[in-house]
């Protein structure tokens, strides 16, 4: 069995050879500094974000805020929270909060309230200039990065603005596709009847197009680049 | 044969855009594969998932129901549609009754099979298609030209043009800014529709998952987007588990584009929801549908002849390597599917008579047997679909005829008697054929053939039909027809060579055709005739070995005869026993560690063309190289050595042009490497290189290696 740091070596070596910048930060001011000084090489001024503990260890959110730029949590949960500066909130609070946040008068109605989200969220996700979601794990003999999520959110945020960032914690590599494939078995999700969670993303590499002659061309209709920023412990 | 089929093919190798096109990806698609195949072993990984897939087809019925209960606890509907209108109408229906008024769509061959867009089209509802090359088709009205590539016949000038006239405004013929207006012009798509359909490359049966698969990214978008969600699959894409799809990722990818993963492995498993807060669907869909479609596939589960086509994993690579698919892209097949896979599945999905067409235009070449990562025979799948039109329909006149004197031995040397009086006019100074009148003019039209010999090799093999008393290892030499009525004096060649290297050869004068003709075009009972009479005729002496200088007879004795004769148990026996004496030409020189007879002429270079039915249809290509070598020969390797010259049998009165044209492309690589002898060992692939040259006023000679070893050259 490869130890830990093999299996981060593995990794960084088949993500690279896949066509996404990878970086390994060895503290947390040497992530947070990357992630601005990213933002700042590529002129980002908005970042959606989904749901990602290594980012609330780095206090990304403020961080990137002080820096100028906005960002915007895409679980509805999240937003609605961020809305209320950082207060949970309940249902039926949440439609006052998005009638304020959007001027226009939301219901207080499930349906109406993730109507509403979804549209403003996808005005977000195309809008942003950086997207930047977690993996729950690295798979190191593809270089393939792993994200299980029910909201849909995160593969929105990987899928639709200029650039995507993957958070990646080095300590989650698992060695193989089969690996992979036990450890999803053991994380069901949360919702009754599902034995898997809803959405599970296998990111590999930059996506390409062959369909247009010259070349293989990449940004075929997802982010122009990948980058993937892996914390080590 | 259909006259349509044949201007197609016309007009196709008349394109020329077209063919510069199919020339960069047949190219990209070896550079590819290569790539993908570097650091695995690809025959273990392929034998896993074709016993993984054979698994999941048996159990089939029983993992339908595990799917759709697991499906349906996860919050999807599951409807399963026997045929195409019953898929149809029920997503029809699921719209119309929704409202819907828009839909993207992913790419998905099974979409195409039912004709699922163009039912919706018709009903005033509007589909986009999402995969760039998709869109491409669609704009074009045209169908797929690949599986995995559906545009790669397009240029960017008439993208461009497609594009144009969609937006209304000039769009660049420059790749770069003509891909940001297709993504920009799809974008708008996502955002606007109300409904999304995907296909599934993989369905997960102990958790009712369906697993997508894109580079592009469109996949993540058109399961994501819209509130009301479709997917449409065929049911040979159930598989029990995680590690069965593990078993097709580890290949899909890497076999058609040569990358490890698809960028986008997308697993969906029913409706989600928002994390903390009681909202169905989440920022996905709403309502999932799954329809398993069957459409002809559990027919092909019941049919012990053709069930592994259902293994198929729909890479595509099977086309990448098809020299017919080079040279006609998958446009001229006319229907879904296309390639030999394709021949198959449009039998079973579409159109029986389409598929003997699409049939007919296999050369056998096996190249994509060689590299399908579920292990498909797919030039077998074609033989038996030819065997089962010829019991539908019988056999065509001509090829009744044909085959009746073939299997007569004495009718046939006569026919070659009376053709070789007859073909005197016809004859050029070297002896060469270069134009046949009607209606056997399609057989000169690509090459000259050669003129048939008066002096037949079993008359002039009288005085050795049993082996020299005392000496050991007895060999048969089986000449077969192209030798014994065309090239008699390789045959004398081949005996003289054995006598010179210490073996005891004899010639049995009752050997006849091996039946290949027959076999490959379906009919199974004049092949079994002629193997029966075969095997008696071989056995005779009980010889050590039986070597041949034909490596499609060589497949015929080694392998088909054991098929032909399964449940005949006597005759099978002998063929069992005969089968393992059965060897080329240079495997038994090599195998017996024979030391060459003849040096080469200093610095000699001679290129060697890979037959075959001799490397793919019996694993050799080492054993030809080393005895040149070890001859003294400089051997200078041509491009695409193991690449099909296009002699393709039958496929020569069919389809003339198509096989000059895989022709042509081989004597491309043969005069690149600029010798002046290409050697091979294979006296039909000597018939189609030799015929080709002469044709071309080339002066490069064509030599068996049995000839160049025994000294003849």
């Amino acid at each position: 069995m490869p130890n830990d740091n093999e299996l981060l070596e593995r990794f960084k070596t088949e993500a690279a050879l896949t066509g996404a910048q990878v970086k390994l930060a060895s503290s947390a001011e040497e992530a947070v500094k990357y992630v601005l000084g990213l933002a700042k090489e590529q002129g980002i001024t908005t970042v959606v974000k989904s749901t990602s503990a290594i980012a609330d260890r780095l206090d990304l959110t403020a961080r990137l805020s002080k820096a100028g730029i906005k960002v915007m949590e895409t679980s509805i949960a999240q937003w609605a929270a961020q809305l209320a500066r950082g207060q949970e909130v309940p249902i039926d609070k949440i439609a006052e909060l998005i009638s304020a946040a959007t001027g226009e008068t939301v219901p207080a109605d499930p349906k109406a309230i993730l109507q509403v989200a979804r549209r403003v969220l996808k005005d977000a996700y195309t809008g942003a200039g950086l997207g930047i979601t977690e993996a729950d794990f690295g798979i190191a003999e593809t270089g393939t990065l792993v994200t299980l999520e029910n909201e849909g959110n995160a593969r929105l945020a990987a899928a639709l603005p200029k650039l995507h960032l993957t958070l990646l914690d080095g300590t989650r590599i698992a060695g193989s596709l089969a690996d992979a494939a036990e450890l999803i078995k053991g994380s069901p999700g949360g919702i009754p009847g599902h034995k898997v969670p809803t959405f599970i993303t296998y990111l590999t590499g930059r996506n390409t197009t062959a369909d247009i002659p010259g070349a293989i061309f990449a940004r075929a209709q997802g982010p122009a680049e990948e980058h993937i920023l892996i914390l080590k412990a | 044969m259909s006259g349509k089929l044949r201007k197609q093919v016309r007009q196709a190798l008349a394109d020329e855009t077209l063919q510069v096109a199919l020339s960069r990806f047949t190219m990209l698609t070896k550079f590819g594969r290569q790539m993908g195949m570097a650091g695995i072993d690809f025959e273990a990984l392929r034998q896993e998932l074709r016993e993984r897939k054979a698994k999941a087809i048996d159990n089939l019925p029983a993992l339908i129901e595990e799917f759709k209960a697991n499906a349906a606890a996860a919050g999807a509907v599951v409807f399963e549609a026997g045929n195409a209108d019953k898929a149809n109408d029920y997503i029809a229906g699921l719209a119309r009754r929704r409202g819907i008024r828009h839909i993207i769509k992913s790419k998905s061959m099974l979409t195409e099979e039912i004709g699922l867009r163009h039912h919706l089209e018709r009903l005033g509802i509007r589909v986009d298609e999402t995969d760039i090359g998709e869109r491409i088709v669609q704009l074009a009205r045209e169908k797929p030209a690949h599986i995995v590539g559906p545009a790669i016949h397009k240029t960017t000038e008439q993208i461009a043009s497609l594009f144009t006239e969609l937006l209304g405004e000039q769009v660049s013929t420059e790749s770069q800014p003509l891909l940001d207006t297709v993504r920009d012009s799809l974008r708008q798509c996502y955002l606007d529709a109300d409904m999304g359909i995907s296909g599934a490359n993989i369905a997960i049966a102990e958790t009712g998952t369906i697993v997508i698969l894109t580079n592009e990214g469109n996949g993540q978008l058109v399961t994501t987007l819209s509130p009301l969600q479709v997917a449409v699959v065929g049911i040979e894409k159930i598989m029990p588990g995680f590690e069965d799809a593990n078993a097709v990722l580890r290949l899909l990818s890497r076999s058609c584009v040569g990358t490890k993963m698809t960028v986008y492995t997308s697993f969906i498993t029913g409706t989600g929801k928002v994390s903390g807060l009681p909202l169905p669907g989440g920022q996905g869909p709403r309502e999932m549908y799954i329809v398993l479609v069957d459409n002809g596939r559990s027919r092909m589960r019941d049919s012990d002849d053709f069930r592994e086509a259902l293994y198929c994993i729909k890479c595509g690579v099977c086309l990448n390597v098809c020299p017919v698919f080079a040279s006609l892209s998958g446009q001229t097949y006319g229907h879904v599917y296309q390639g030999g896979i394709g021949a198959i599945l449009t039998a079973f999905y579409h159109d029986r008579e389409r598929s003997r067409d699409l049939s007919e235009m296999c050369m056998g070449c096996m190249s994509c047997k060689s590299v399908c990562p579920a292990g498909i025979d797919i030039p077998g799948l074609i033989r038996r679909l030819r065997a089962h039109h010829v019991r539908e329909k019988g056999l065509p006149a001509v090829k009744r005829l044909a085959y009746s004197v073939l299997k007569h031995p004495a009718r046939l040397e006569r026919a070659v008697r009376a053709g070789a009086k007859l073909q005197g006019p016809f004859l050029d100074s070297d002896s060469m054929i270069n134009r046949l009148p009607y209606p056997l003019s399609s057989l000169t039209d690509t090459i000259s053939l050669p003129g048939l010999s008066s002096g037949l090799l079993r008359s002039r093999m009288a005085g050795c039909a049993s082996p020299a008393p005392g000496r050991s290892p007895k060999v048969v030499f089986y000449s077969g027809c192209v030798t014994s009525y065309a090239y008699p004096e390789l045959g004398e060649d081949v005996m003289s060579l054995l006598e010179r290297v210490g073996v005891a050869p004899y010639y049995p004068q009752e050997q006849a055709c091996c039946g290949a003709p027959a076999y490959f075009s379906g009919d199974y009972g004049s092949a079994l005739a002629l193997a029966r009479r075969n095997i008696e005729a071989l056995s005779g002496g009980d010889p050590d070995y039986i070597v041949t200088v034909c490596p499609g007879c060589a497949v015929m004795l080694k392998k088909e005869f054991l098929s032909l004769t399964a449940g005949l148990t006597e005759l099978h026996e002998k063929a069992v026993r005969l089968s393992a004496k059965v060897r080329d030409l240079s495997q038994l020189l090599a195998e017996l560690g024979t030391k060459p007879v003849v040096v080469a002429p200093a610095e000699k270079r001679v290129t060697y063309h890979d037959p075959c039915h001799l490397k793919r249809g019996l694993g050799i290509s080492a054993e030809p190289r080393q005895l040149l070598e070890a001859a003294g020969y400089n051997l200078v390797e041509m491009n695409d050595s193991d690449a099909c010259c296009g002699f393709g049998g039958d496929t020569l009165l069919s389809h003339p042009e198509l096989c000059g044209s895989i022709l042509q492309r081989k004597l491309v690589n043969i005069e690149a490497t600029g010798v002046d002898t290409v050697v091979t060992g294979c006296t039909a692939c000597v018939l189609q290189l030799r015929g080709g040259l002469h044709k071309n006023n080339s002066p490069i000679k064509v030599v068996h290696i049995a000839r160049l070893l025994a000294g003849q050259v």
